[in-house]
């Protein structure tokens, strides 16, 4: 049987694959960066599930729907009755939820919510699942159920005549070897591209390449402009970090830019984002326990998204996706304990789906397509490395996010555009060129800037 | 207040090519708040030395860029650091520039990138991986402080044990004692403390305990390696008696 491909190896990367070989399909799975240092491994977000005795799927399903909106309804409805059983199988992985007295899950009620039904494991909820689904992943490596592939930067998808996905072209950072990988299917969980959307080059999440490599292969968008802020993001040493979200619920006073937690106790404080202040204190050099520390709002994560279907399918046959990549879960607005449930729920969803889709007899010829896609890419790699332009890749990439933060696209995308095909890469290496993999993002980048300007329906 | 900083890099354009191996000088400005890590990213959008010349930015590795991930450990005036927990002002030595050099435990990609797949191949060979969960019920492990690892390599790195020899090193007995207390890892744990008594594995600890001197997560890596001594202990002596 010719493997799935999953691209991305973050929650939503790694629960497709562990899903996928629990349905027996074999497994590639390609990322850019490892497990431990993708964006959603990072996140302070918790978990939602309707696991209190006053609380249904029903009710959670009306507040995600008050916040969504009703066109989410196909997605959020199976995602609320499977939240329960998704947190059991959490905690038999051993995510240290924090816990009452007497060892119960402890809950707590976030704003948006109308029952308290978030768990979280202090500010790493995400950061325990990944490194849990990693060792399972891990032992399914070693028996030879999982091949897998970090420091890879997807190039570009391989469409056959009738446009079906099949594989995908890849370039190996530590090397720069360009390697075809033929898939029955191919499933993105590559995550959002809300680094398009912050004004500086130090922003953590991605500029949306793979994103807009589906796009330019016939996926279809939702709402790709629309973004949700965070407000206790703060800067040192240039770059923008986030504490929890969390803090606000705990009793945190917001105002005039300032976050104060002198007046929370300090034991909860602690166990609710011990980490993440004490990676603020170092920062900074303040201390958020006692004093008022400087904080502001700032871009967090796409919204928008790939459109899908409610098995993940995209709009282009044998391409799914899941996790970050998806708009079809938020809808007008997220709560804190979505993303996570809807990254594990959407792995199940989509594994189901593509088993069903690797089941069919393979076709043919797929040899002689990927060989021609990866001359195509060698070819354009050959072209950027010759370059002689002012200005570098590097430089458009910066220049683009400025624009997008800006709200200057509209004016400004032809000429970025223009630029981009003259920028050099200014580091002529093949192996270890941070940017040749820039350069292979920002072309589907711009691609996908074009459509936030110009939505579908226009 | 701003203030001007002299980074000396150890460079190299790939491990087939030694020859190209050299140091480079830089002159950055800092923030009091700018670490190790900050500069380095201004490096890539400006890559000119101290005597103005025009370079291929410096290869170097960072993702969360947010202490959350052990991506961009390099050494720092030759002790292993994680460059954006690093910061730069304080990192200046008495005289002369920082020095910046890769990790020396693993094999070279460029500059100041290493491949550090050496890490999960140590993982590899104590088994430290997990399996489908139990669906019974059970207490869950209170293993917090040891559940943070985020693969920088530094305990690699710093481990006078680990150069030219098969000890697999503190992170992946970490992992493996870890693997044995879930309850998802515990039906491996005997195969896995028997791989743990073989070569390279726990026996390979010299003690020096630098390891969690160097853990930028402060994890008491020690204590994993205590804790698996006794139970391979115990496990060798129940052989024993069996027979």
């Amino acid at each position: 049987m010719t493997p799935a491909l999953v691209v991305g190896e973050g929650i939503a990367g790694q629960a497709t694959a562990l899903a996928l070989v629990a349905a027996a399909v074999p497994v590639v799975l390609l990322a850019r960066e490892p497990a431990a240092q993708a964006e959603s491994t990072h996140r302070h977000d918790g978990i939602d599930a309707a696991l209190g005795e006053d609380d249904t799927p029903g009710r959670h399903l009306d507040d995600l729907l008050a916040v969504a909106g009703e066109q989410a309804r196909p997605f959020l409805e199976p995602l609320t009755e499977a939240a329960p059983g998704i947190v059991e199988w959490l905690e038999r992985l051993d995510i240290p939820f924090e816990r009452g007295r007497r060892g119960e899950l402890s809950r707590s009620k976030l704003a948006g919510s109308s029952r308290a039904r978030s768990l979280h494991a202090g500010p790493a909820t995400s950061f325990h699942l990944s490194r849990r689904l990693s060792a399972l992943l891990g032992g399914h490596e070693a028996a030879g159920k999982l091949e897998r592939h970090a420091g890879w930067t997807l190039i570009d998808l391989v469409l056959d005549d009738r446009g079906q996905a099949r594989g995908v072209v890849a370039q190996c950072f530590a090397t720069g070897e360009i390697r075809a990988f033929e898939a029955s299917a191919v499933c993105l969980a590559t995550g959002g591209h809300t680094g398009l959307f912050m004004h500086d080059t130090f922003a953590p999440g991605g500029l949306g390449g793979a994103t807009g490599l589906a796009v330019r292969h016939g996926a279809r968008l939702v709402a790709p402009d629309r973004v949700s802020t965070h407000p206790f993001c703060y800067r040192a040493g240039g770059f923008v970090r986030r504490l929890p979200r969390r803090l606000e619920a705990l009793g945190a006073e917001l105002g005039a830019g300032l976050l104060d937690l002198s007046r929370v106790d300090r034991a909860p404080l602690r166990r609710a984002a011990g980490p993440a202040l004490e990676a603020h204190r170092q920062a900074t050099g303040t201390d958020a326990y006692s004093e008022p520390v400087v904080v502001s709002s700032a871009p967090d994560r796409t919204l928008g998204g790939l459109e899908i279907s409610v098995d993940h399918a995209t709009a282009v046959p044998g391409v799914f996706a899941v996790g970050g990549v998806v708009g079809a879960y938020f809808g007008q607005a997220t709560l804190e304990g979505l993303p996570l449930a809807a990254a594990l729920h959407g792995a199940t969803r989509a594994s189901v789906a593509i088993a069903r889709f690797c089941e069919a007899p393979a076709r043919a010829g797929a040899t002689l397509l990927l060989a021609e896609a990866r001359k195509r890419a060698e070819l354009a790699q050959a072209e950027v490395v010759e370059r002689k332009g002012s200005e570098t890749v590097l430089d458009v990439a910066r220049d683009l996010r400025a624009a997008v933060a800006r709200g200057t696209l509209t004016q400004g995308l032809a000429e970025l555009k223009a630029r981009s095909r003259k920028a050099r890469l200014g580091d002529a290496l093949p192996c270890a060129n941070a940017a040749l993999r820039t350069w292979w993002d920002l072309e589907p980048a711009l691609e996908l800037a074009e459509r936030m300007i110009a939505p579908e329906d226009a | 207040m701003s203030e001007q900083v002299a980074l000396r890099v150890l460079r190299q354009d790939s491990a087939a090519a030694p020859e190209t191996r050299r140091f480079e000088d830089f002159v950055l400005t800092a923030e009091p708040g700018d670490s190790i890590a900050t500069l380095l990213h201004s490096l890539l959008q400006n890559p000119r030395t101290a005597d103005g010349r025009r370079v291929a930015p410096v290869a170097f590795e960072s993702a969360c860029r947010a202490a959350g991930c052990g991506a961009c450990a390099v050494l720092v005036n030759g002790h292993v650091r994680v460059a954006c927990r690093t910061r730069a002002l304080s990192a200046r030595p008495k005289r002369g520039p920082i020095v910046l050099a890769p990790l020396s435990k693993f094999p070279l990609v460029r500059d100041l990138i290493v491949d550090r797949s050496a890490l999960r191949d140590a993982r590899q060979k104590v088994d430290a991986w997990l399996g489908e969960p139990p669906a019974a019920q059970h207490v869950p492990a209170a293993l917090a402080e040891l559940d943070r690892c985020v693969e920088c390599g530094a305990c690699f790195e710093a481990c006078p044990e680990t150069a030219g020899s098969r000890f697999v090193g503190a992170a992946a007995l970490n992992e493996a004692r870890l693997a044995n207390a879930f309850a998802a890892g515990a039906s491996q744990k005997a195969a896995r403390l028997d791989a743990l008594m073989g070569a390279g594995g726990i026996a390979g600890c010299g003690k020096a305990q630098v390891c969690v001197e160097v853990c930028p997560e402060r994890i008491p890596l020690f204590d994993s390696i205590l804790e698996l001594g006794h139970e391979t202990s115990r496990r060798w002596l129940a052989t024993l008696l069996r027979r």
